[in-house]
């Protein structure tokens, strides 16, 4: 799937490690969050960057023993409607002042792009339905946010203009 | 009332020209109406049986005279000549055509209106008491909060795709007038130990197949950590509640399952990280807060007696205006005014509807008598908040002339009833005939007096939008093998004492129901004390005479 990021498409320079798979000497590697809790393949030290793949499920908070070890952490939206992975990228960003990238994975839509941005998410993973310039004219379309905090503006809401 | 400025119209135009983008991406098949729906729906605009239906929000449930006379052109531009105000205190349009609905947005952006949020698994419209800022019992004027929670909620990055939609109410009167404890979040201004007003938090109440009465979360929270604290809430929900069944996504079934307790400590813990990773950011600003109040600051009212003379000798010279004056007018809270209540259910008539002529004469009223001012309550009537006693005499006549007089405010034609199968797509059986019948069977004006406080609450099917489970007497529509037939319940009550209504029995025809709602009327009538009213006098019997009275001839 096409990976959106900066209003560029990227490619996607993570290999995916299906399940127990395992885990090459080097390169960035996403790999499921569950492997942190004591694969020592995943945790060893090695080349490359890690990222991990969280269930919607999954408190994000049960990353935080790892947390600086992860360059990338992907959400993912089994259904666009299914908005957990929207609070999950809120706590990375917000309550556990995660840095990396977080991507949106599954099946996120370009008419969510202003909410997962101020959520948090960096990088999209999209279908071919919606390209590059949906997603761009998305995140253009409504640009006053009253929510500050969630655009990193401080308040809870807006102040005076 | 609130005005927008640049930052509120530029949000709601550009709102309005996404919509239009993504309308006329359906249209050409680019969205396919999977992904459309969630998007139309998050801008008031559903499918139902015949046509299109867009619910306009009517924030806390104001109006200026100018936003009701867009509406009634509206109305006249692209609809069928009328409007239905619904018991969410918004305003539904029910033949509008897909692509028209960019335009009719863009024509209440124009008035600083919109649609955002009116359906859809968001949180939606705040509602408030209709009363607000002129009840005599208020403690303090909700309307800022509810404002401040319509902007914050607007578009919420985190919160537009939840489990389930979300409502939230806000009183600051003791006398709950806005249903709170029917609400997934239910706001109360009260009052601590020290005098300090804040907000008594309640959580999980709601209708639909499940009815539940909200449960207290926090019995005092400080005023400026409302959107905090509602965010800790929310981020629960959106993070735990189920997704399975849509029947069981509410916060409600959350709220049940897993208890009262772990619940509000879920919260609890929640909101502690939220405080802990926004420092003071977390508070609403005093600033933002105290601009927001600017707006709602009380009117300069007119030095007047509280007993206007003049207005005294009409009422004594027409009974049936001083029935009115009796039934519609509450007690203001300053002195020489009035509140007008406007009963949009004539005898036999369609609740909540109002024909265009209707609006344009109510504002016509507001401008001359209200301060241009117009309340929605979510009983489906209009409200003149700023009413002079001595001005009482015209807008009677005024509201006469445009057959909105009826005497009937919270009496028993006064009837609660959601569009049932008339128009909507979900419902199981009619409502609005069964409201008509009902109200043609008691329209007699001083059997209404005699019978007293009696809310009806008629929904066409479970999801319960008629609010029959909160009615002193609910009528809930089914659908048996194809047929309509109407499962009537009693005792439930919407007010600060709120209560779920019980089901009498099996089911009555649509034709049967009149005479069951006369028995079950005739009953009380016969076996109340002096003062007492129906609920009182059902809390106090029970159901049994009330069974026996309408299952009695079936068993002989």
């Amino acid at each position: 799937m096409p990976l959106i990021k900066n209003g560029h498409y990227i490619d996607d320079a993570y290999i995916r490690i299906e399940g127990e798979a395992p885990v090459p000497d080097d390169g960035d590697v996403l790999v499921d969050a569950v492997r942190l809790k004591d694969d020592t393949a995943v945790l060893r030290p090695r080349q490359g960057k890690l990222g991990v793949l969280l269930m919607n499920t999954v408190d994000a908070e049960e990353l935080v023993p790892h947390l600086s070890k992860l360059a990338l952490v992907a959400l993912e939206f089994p259904q666009f409607h299914d908005g957990r992975a929207f609070s999950q990228a809120r706590v990375l960003r917000h309550t556990l002042h995660f840095k990396g990238e977080i991507r949106a994975t599954g099946k996120p839509m370009a008419d969510q792009a202003g909410h997962l941005v101020r959520c948090g998410f960096d990088c999209f993973e999209t279908n071919t339905r919606q390209p590059l310039d949906v997603w761009q004219r998305a995140l253009d379309a409504v640009r006053g946010v009253y929510q500050r905090d969630y655009a990193g503006l401080g308040d809870v809401v807006r102040k005076d203009l | 009332m609130y005005r927008y400025d640049e930052f509120d119209h530029t949000f709601v135009r550009e709102r309005v020209a996404q919509f239009r983008d993504q309308t006329l991406r359906r249209i050409s098949g680019e969205l396919t109406e999977d992904e459309f729906r969630p998007l139309r729906l998050m801008n008031g605009l559903y499918l139902q049986l015949h046509a299109y239906m867009l619910r306009i929000a009517i924030p806390y449930g104001t109006l200026s005279s100018k936003q009701m006379r867009q509406l009634a052109f509206i109305g006249d531009k692209w609809d069928k000549n009328y409007g239905h105000f619904t018991t969410r205190q918004n305003l539904q349009f029910n033949w509008p055509k897909l692509e028209d609905t960019a335009d009719i947005l863009q024509a209440l952006a124009d008035v600083e209106m919109h649609a955002i949020q009116t359906s859809g698994n968001c949180i939606r419209n705040v509602t408030a008491d209709h009363w607000a800022g002129v009840a005599a019992d208020e403690i303090e004027d909700p309307r800022p909060w509810a404002e401040l929670l319509r902007q914050w909620s607007s578009l919420h990055p985190e919160f537009c795709f939840l489990p389930r939609k979300f409502k939230i109410a806000v009183t600051g009167a003791e006398a709950d007038r806005a249903a709170v404890a029917f609400h997934d979040i239910g706001l109360k201004i009260v009052r601590n130990a020290d005098g300090e007003a804040g907000f008594q938090v309640l959580v999980g109440g709601g209708m639909g197949r499940t009815p539940m009465i909200a449960k207290v979360c926090r019995a005092w929270l400080p005023k400026g950590e409302l959107l905090s604290y509602i965010e800790a809430v929310m981020r629960v929900y959106n993070l735990y509640g189920r997704r399975d069944n849509k029947y069981k996504a509410r916060i409600k079934i959350l709220l049940h399952e897993e208890g009262d307790d772990v619940f509000r400590k879920m919260v609890d813990e929640e909101y502690e990280k939220v405080k802990a990773a926004g420092g003071v950011s977390h508070l609403v600003p005093e600033k933002e807060i105290a601009r927001i109040e600017t707006y709602f600051a009380p009117p300069i009212y007119d030095a007047l007696p509280d007993e206007d003379a003049q207005l005294t000798q009409h009422l004594r010279a027409n009974s049936k205006m001083a029935r009115w004056y009796e039934v519609n007018c509450a007690k203001h809270k300053q002195r020489g005014y009035t509140i007008v209540n406007i009963s949009l259910k004539p005898e036999g008539g369609i609740p909540g509807d109002a024909t265009s002529d209707q609006m344009r004469a109510v504002a016509g009223i507001a401008d001359k008598f209200s301060l241009s001012e117009i309340r929605v309550s979510h009983a489906q009537n209009l409200v003149l908040p700023y009413v002079r006693k001595k001005d009482v005499v015209a807008v009677y006549h005024a509201l006469e002339k445009y057959g909105m007089a009826s005497a009937n405010l919270g009496l028993v034609t006064d009837i609660i009833a959601c569009p049932g199968l008339d128009y909507c797509a979900l419902a199981t059986a009619r409502s609005i005939p069964i409201a008509q019948a009902i109200s043609k069977r008691f329209e007699a004006p001083e059997r209404q007096k005699q019978i007293g406080d009696l809310a009806i609450k008629i929904s066409g099917c479970i999801n319960a939008c008629g609010h029959h489970h909160a009615g002193h007497i609910g009528i809930l529509g089914l659908d048996k093998a194809g047929k309509e037939f109407y499962q009537i319940t009693l005792g439930g009550s919407a007010d600060e004492h709120a209560s779920i209504g019980t089901i009498m029995g099996p089911g009555f025809s649509d034709a049967e129901v009149p005479t069951a709602i006369e028995k079950i009327v005739d009953t009380y009538i016969g076996l109340r004390q002096p003062g007492e009213t129906f609920l009182g006098a059902y809390r106090r019997l029970g159901a049994a005479p009330f069974k026996e009275a309408i299952y009695a001839q079936a068993a002989e």
